[in-house]
């Protein structure tokens, strides 16, 4: 009897939607709902001019704090305030679509800003060590002992409210951990033979980095960024809840809350609505952050 | 130990030396220096010359930084610009009151987040470890300090149980201990279930099943202990975070703390005082982590070996 030796079952397909990280990432329905809202939100914040109701930051006095649904005053033109009018009769609507772009702005640039001081020097500092490595984490040790909002806080005093200031501001309170991070991704990677065989090769430092570690470092770095921006989104918030982030008039929807909460008792959608618009934002990103963090690391199976 | 515990104070000194010069450049890149900032539409052009020499605003850079690191390490952090106070004074006034926030809030999150946390854990993958995620991943994405207005509207005007905001009374002090506290029992409950799920995983607690314990004494006895391990860390980590979420629940319910002296110096642009709470509260930062570091290697022997 001739034993039937039977080909591997896995073809090159089969192999990839078993083990690839989309596939891992597409059974995390948390991961996948994340996904699908960040996706809304980068729609409505893209196409936001085209849905307001009206100009968000057109005024009408007499119709202060008005409720959902009331028509808007004869100075709009036709419409109603969908979801009541603020302090100033501005249509809280579309102060909300508005407030989307500031928010998904400032979380996407910061990061990038993090990336971009964060990766090269946690890599200068993992692949050449000794001096070089000691000055860069001596200063992330430092970055580290100002607690982030205090920090940001100190900068956006320093440099005076701005969108372009709370980029920097943001950017430079987080790209410590980032640099953490790549550091110790490269320390680990750069022992390895095809390191090694690389560099045997003849390639020269900088391709070793940029071509052969940092790529196999980009799982961690991926799950890093896309936990960063909700930080961040939830750093200018807080920043403009303080009346240090964005000039106003520009909605943002950090000081969308902090001017509604005068009129808390009259009118609290002014405050609730900017609210649940963070949390939603926020939430999907950590949805999507932990549902990465499971399909590029499977080894870690830590929910933190 | 005892040369492990003398390390770890001594590095903190660098880090110490840099927040202060960091915080010493940050509040003398300002456009304009200090004074004329702040005394721009106050006082005249001789005035503002006057007083930038009492304080000694007209010496070079480096003498000024010196002359900071040397008066900070003495504890005088010089005098406020808006009520001529001196702000270690004020510091010490208003410290206290966060002080007993975030201790309070602490108090709140351990209580909640440990005992969800380890049953979240235990009934992994059932209806009450999704709720316990669900309920945990809102509570980390809501900003706290629209919590705090909510809960505010919510307890202090519809229902009226509590004072919507103030100081003087304990009761004062329960809406921000709860609303800081809750946001830190979400990350608390997430911290001990996965540290709890990570150590059922572990051979010992297979050992202590197979030589057939009970699983009370299994739970109890053996993954408990070594789940709190990793706590500590948590604890020291979110140090930082109890600090920041206090300044913003101050602000909502007007205590009088750091959070608070903060905010009003940056009102004021009353540099002596941001100058002051920034780098006071960078080294109580620095003193936590170093004293988690501590009580964390006598919690766990292994972390001194490297």
């Amino acid at each position: 009897m001739a034993a039937v030796v039977k080909a591997p079952p896995t073809s090159e397909a089969e192999f990839k939607t078993k083990y690839t990280a989309w596939s891992r990432l597409k059974k995390h329905k948390g991961a996948l709902l994340g996904l699908c809202v960040i996706v809304a939100l980068l729609l409505i914040a893209i196409f936001a001019p085209a849905l307001y109701t009206i100009d968000p930051n057109k005024q009408e006095l007499f119709v202060r704090n008005a409720k959902p649904g009331a028509p808007f005053p004869e100075s709009f033109g036709p419409g109603n305030y969908l979801l009541g009018s603020d302090h100033l009769g501005r249509d809280l609507f579309s102060r909300l679509l508005a407030g989307s772009r500031v928010s998904l702005l400032v979380g996407f640039v910061a990061q990038m800003m993090v990336l971009s001081l964060g990766v090269p020097l946690g890599a200068i500092a993992g692949y050449y060590g000794g001096i070089t490595d000691k000055l860069i984490m001596r200063v992330a040790d430092v970055m580290f002992a100002f607690p982030d909002l205090l920090f940001a806080m100190a900068i956006m005093f320093a440099l005076g409210p701005g969108l372009i200031n709370l980029f920097i501001a943001l950017g430079f309170v987080s790209w410590a951990s980032m640099a953490r991070l790549v550091r110790a991704q490269v320390l680990q990677l750069k022992e390895r033979d095809f390191v090694e065989a690389a560099r045997a090769a003849g390639a020269p430092n900088w391709w070793v980095i940029v071509r052969h570690i940092l790529p196999n470092a980009l799982g961690p770095i991926i799950v890093s960024v896309t936990l960063g921006v909700p930080g961040a989104i939830m750093s200018e918030a807080s920043l403009s809840f303080l009346g240090l982030g964005v000039q106003p008039p520009t909605a943002t929807w950090g000081s969308m809350i902090f001017e509604g909460r005068s009129w808390i008792r009259h009118a609290p959608m002014l405050s609730v609505v900017p609210g649940v618009a963070i949390m939603i934002t926020v939430l999907a990103f950590n949805l999507l952050g932990d549902g990465l963090r499971d399909a590029l690391d499977p080894r870690s199976n830590k929910k933190v | 130990m005892f040369v492990y515990v003398i390390r770890r104070l001594l590095a903190g000194i660098p880090v110490l030396i840099g927040v202060s010069l960091i915080t010493f450049i940050l509040m003398n890149v300002v456009p304009g220096d200090p004074v004329s900032v702040s005394f721009e539409k106050r006082a005249d052009p001789e005035t503002i010359a006057r007083i930038r020499k009492e304080i000694g605003l007209d010496r070079p850079l480096p003498v000024q930084y010196v002359d900071f690191v040397w008066k900070a390490a003495r504890g005088d952090l010089g005098k406020s610009f808006h009520n001529n106070e001196s702000v270690s004074g004020m510091i010490g006034k208003f410290f206290p009151v966060t002080v007993r926030l975030a201790l309070s809030a602490m108090a709140i999150a351990l209580l909640i987040g440990i005992p969800f946390g380890i049953l979240a854990a235990l009934k992994k993958n059932t209806i009450i470890d999704y709720s316990a995620t669900v309920t945990t991943l809102t509570f980390i994405s809501a900003p706290v300090f629209w919590v705090a207005i909510l809960a505010q509207l919510l307890f202090g005007y519809k229902l009226g149980w509590l004072p919507m905001s103030g100081y003087g009374s304990i009761s004062h002090m329960i809406l921000p201990a709860l609303v800081l506290g809750s946001r830190y029992a979400a990350s608390i409950t997430r911290y001990t279930r996965a540290s709890m799920l990570d150590v059922l995983n572990q051979d010992y607690v297979r050992t202590a099943r197979a030589k057939g314990l009970q699983e009370r004494i299994v739970i109890w006895k053996h993954a408990l202990k070594n789940a709190m391990v990793p706590l500590v860390t948590v604890i020291g980590l979110q140090v930082g975070g109890l600090m920041t979420g206090s300044i913003l629940t101050e602000a909502v319910f007007g205590l009088p703390g750091l959070g608070q002296l903060t905010v009003m110096g940056l009102d004021y642009r009353d540099f002596p005082v941001i100058e002051g709470t920034v780098l006071f509260t960078a080294l109580i930062f620095v003193v936590a982590n170093t004293v988690v570091d501590i009580s964390y290697s006598l919690v766990d022997p292994r972390i001194r070996m490297s």
